[in-house]
């Protein structure tokens, strides 16, 4: 009966439930929210917990990707930031824009094109010395491209790389070097001024939504929160399905004996080309939705080692289990802004003082080693444990 | 005619100071990545806590500096000092990790990544954000002056001196020494290398202890000419990586060749737009994504039994 119930979790059902506890989590914050309930949860926190489950729907992605293909990128991450450049483009230009229009009304004269797209030029690139709007800005007030913008320049991206990784073979610890550097080519070249994407001052004021003026904050955030929990459903359900298929089977082949998948006849290469560039295309979807959430985005959020976090949380959460790597990334994330938001108060052992802001990381970071070393499948491994043992 | 033979020894000093630039350069990267290509190319460990044990030997540069004010002798007690420290630092990573994690070389990559934070989070615990002097000795501060065109910092010169004392040091320790010997026995075959007395247990410490020691005398002499912080170590983890992958896992001169494409390659894009080394050094990470696709295995790529992985 366990084992039954165990099999159901692992299995397409798995799904029901996940989504049955996020629809529920969501309803619950609605409820308690300062805009539409009890006020008794904080818009900033209704922030934090829209922001954890887009980490929630990236750290699916990378599991998708390494959990189930074997193949351990170190730059999802790198697609996360790109889809959230996409989207900051568009919100800043756009919001910039209203309020030039704006403060220009009583003129006699509207402005012409040029002077709007002159004022708007020095507005957002007169922090990097320019006041030219980029030729990469050129969609920037169409928000239905930006939106394919979002899907599309991380997949492209991901399926160039990724092409030519795979077809020469680069695999293992050498792929993880290599997407590694890609994602820091791609933040030293958005810390550069001339990037067009005001280098390290990154896009900001990303949390005002043109357009929708009228709205607080305090909704936006809950707009946010709803909008994220139904990708991340979705997201779910489209990771679900390709696992559960037969997709799923050569790719869970690939990871196990990739050589041997190989020998079958099967095309190991596009079987891996599809689901990288599918899983780069989700986190930036991630992206999208986690930065106007932050309010900003700058390089440094590309910086590989974000993308080494991203694979430590899935490991913590349990790789191979859906359900282990959204565990793992809301697990961490929240305890690592709990106890280094300076809530905790610190403890004290006589001659020494523990400061949780400042020793949180030490004991995260030995906390992985425990958990590579003792618990290599993670939570996930550990929830499976108990209920075969039962 | 004056003129013009005027403008060709301008030019030629000019090419000159590019080489001797990349040359500096390319002996930094050699510095970064020179234990990892004991523990990683060697042994094939990821581990990203080699940075880390760079931070560690650059501290304790400073620390010994704190007591011996004279600045040459305190670089002399710092380098054999910083190797005891850094080298202890590995033996007991190796015994309490990474010894349980040789079947799974992406597992040690997670394990040392939280190694890695942890260490940087306790040092800046310890010595605080702010960048401490590791400060070089005088008579390394001046510069030699050739012409007016090109003229090397003493210390640029010392940095590249230092990069060739280690590359023999180190090819002396791997193929003169009964150490040496054992670990590429262990690497290659441990089974059978344990069959003829070897105990690979005490080789893969010592190995891992001796990469983590090089490690610590280079951050010494990257202390010297770079800022010590406690994130010293990760503005150069990625990079080192790349050094041994470009070079040739497995091979001391593959890392030498690596670091000196790396290092040429950089300095040669800066030279067509010198105001943005940002952009060099994307341009040059896309050429070596680009050049992994040709030669998966590096310049120098292992040929034989060994390659098999």
């Amino acid at each position: 009966m366990k084992k039954d119930f165990l099999s159901q979790i692992d299995k397409r059902n798995s799904f029901f439930w996940i989504s049955s506890i996020v629809i529920l989590f969501t309803l619950i914050i609605i409820l308690l929210s300062e805009a539409y309930g009890l006020n008794l949860v904080s818009t900033s926190f209704t922030k934090v917990l829209g922001k954890t489950l887009c980490l929630c729907i990236v750290a699916l992605a990378m599991d998708l990707v390494w959990g189930y293909c074997g193949i351990l990128s170190l730059g999802h991450f790198a697609f996360f930031g790109l889809g959230g450049y996409m989207i900051g483009m568009w919100l800043m230009f756009e919001r910039t824009k209203n309020i030039v229009v704006e403060s220009t009304q009583n003129n006699v004269l509207p402005l012409t094109e040029t002077e709007i797209s002159e004022a708007v030029g020095t507005q957002i690139f007169g922090v990097v010395g320019g006041a030219e709007i980029p030729l990469i800005w050129s969609f920037a007030d169409s928000l239905l491209i930006h939106i394919v913008l979002i899907l599309l320049v991380p997949g492209v991206l991901a399926y160039i790389f990724g092409w030519l990784a795979f077809r020469s073979r680069v695999t293992g610890v050498y792929l993880s070097i290599l997407t590694q550097a890609m994602t820091l080519a791609l933040s030293l070249y958005l810390f550069q001024n001339d990037s067009g994407l005001r280098g390290n001052n990154g896009l900001s004021g990303l949390q005002n939504i043109p357009n929708l003026d009228d709205f607080s904050q305090a909704e936006l955030s809950i707009w946010f929160l709803v909008l994220s929990a139904l990708t991340l459903i979705f997201t779910y359900y489209i990771c679900n399905l390709i696992v559960n298929s037969k997709l799923g089977n050569i790719i869970t082949g690939i990871r196990d004996n990739e050589t041997r998948v190989r020998f079958l006849g099967y095309k190991v290469e596009s079987y891996k080309l599809f689901i990288f560039v599918i899983t780069a295309i989700i986190s930036g979807v991630a992206g999208a939705l986690y930065y106007p959430q932050a309010g900003i985005i700058n390089p440094a959020e590309l910086a590989p080692i974000a993308s080494i976090y991203l694979a430590v949380w899935v490991a913590i959460g349990g790789r191979g289990y859906l359900y282990g790597a959204l565990v793992g990334a809301a697990f961490v994330s929240l305890a690592s802004s709990y106890f280094t938001g300076g809530q905790i108060p610190n403890i004290n052992f006589g001659i020494f003082t523990l400061k949780w802001v400042d020793w949180w990381v030490v004991i995260l970071g030995l906390s992985f080693v425990i958990t590579t070393l003792y618990a290599p499948k993670g939570i996930g491994g550990l929830i499976e444990r108990i209920f075969r043992r039962s | 005619m004056v003129f013009n033979d005027i403008n060709y020894k301008v030019n030629f000093y000019e090419y000159l100071d590019l080489i001797l630039d990349g040359l500096s350069l390319a002996s930094i990267y050699f510095l970064g990545a020179i234990g990892l290509a004991i523990t990683f190319g060697v042994m094939r460990v990821i581990n990203m806590a080699h940075g880390e044990f760079i931070m560690i030997g650059a501290y304790t540069g400073y620390v010994v500096q704190l007591f011996i004010p004279n600045h040459t002798i305190s670089l002399l007690v710092a380098f054999p000092l910083a190797f005891l420290v850094t080298f202890l630092g590995g033996v007991a990573m190796e015994r309490l990790v990474i010894r349980h994690l040789y079947r799974n070389p992406l597992d040690t990559l997670l394990a040392t990544f939280g190694i890695s934070i942890a260490l940087q989070q306790i040092a800046k615990n310890i010595f605080g954000t702010q960048a401490r002097p590791l400060t070089s000795p005088e008579w390394l501060d001046g510069a030699l002056v050739v012409n007016d065109v090109l003229s090397i910092s003493l210390i640029r010169i010392a940095i590249f001196v230092l990069g060739l004392i280690f590359l023999v040091l180190l090819l002396l320790v791997m193929n003169k020494t009964r150490l040496g010997l054992e670990t590429k026995a262990v690497t290659q075959n441990p089974m059978m290398a344990s069959s003829m007395g070897i105990n690979p247990d005490r080789i893969n410490m010592l190995t891992f202890g001796f990469g983590s020691g090089i490690a610590g005398i280079a951050g010494v002499a990257i202390g010297l000419f770079s800022k010590v912080t406690s994130e010293l170590g990760a503005d150069y983890i990625v990079q080192s990586f790349m050094t041994v992958v470009v070079g040739g896992v497995g091979n001391i001169w593959g890392t030498l060749a690596g670091a000196t494409m790396i290092g040429m390659l950089q300095k040669f894009i800066e030279w067509f737009n010198p105001s943005n080394t940002l952009a060099a050094q994307t341009y040059m990470i896309i050429f070596i994504i680009l050049f992994i696709q040709f030669r998966p295995k590096g310049i120098m790529a292992l040929k034989g039994r060994a390659a098999e992985d």
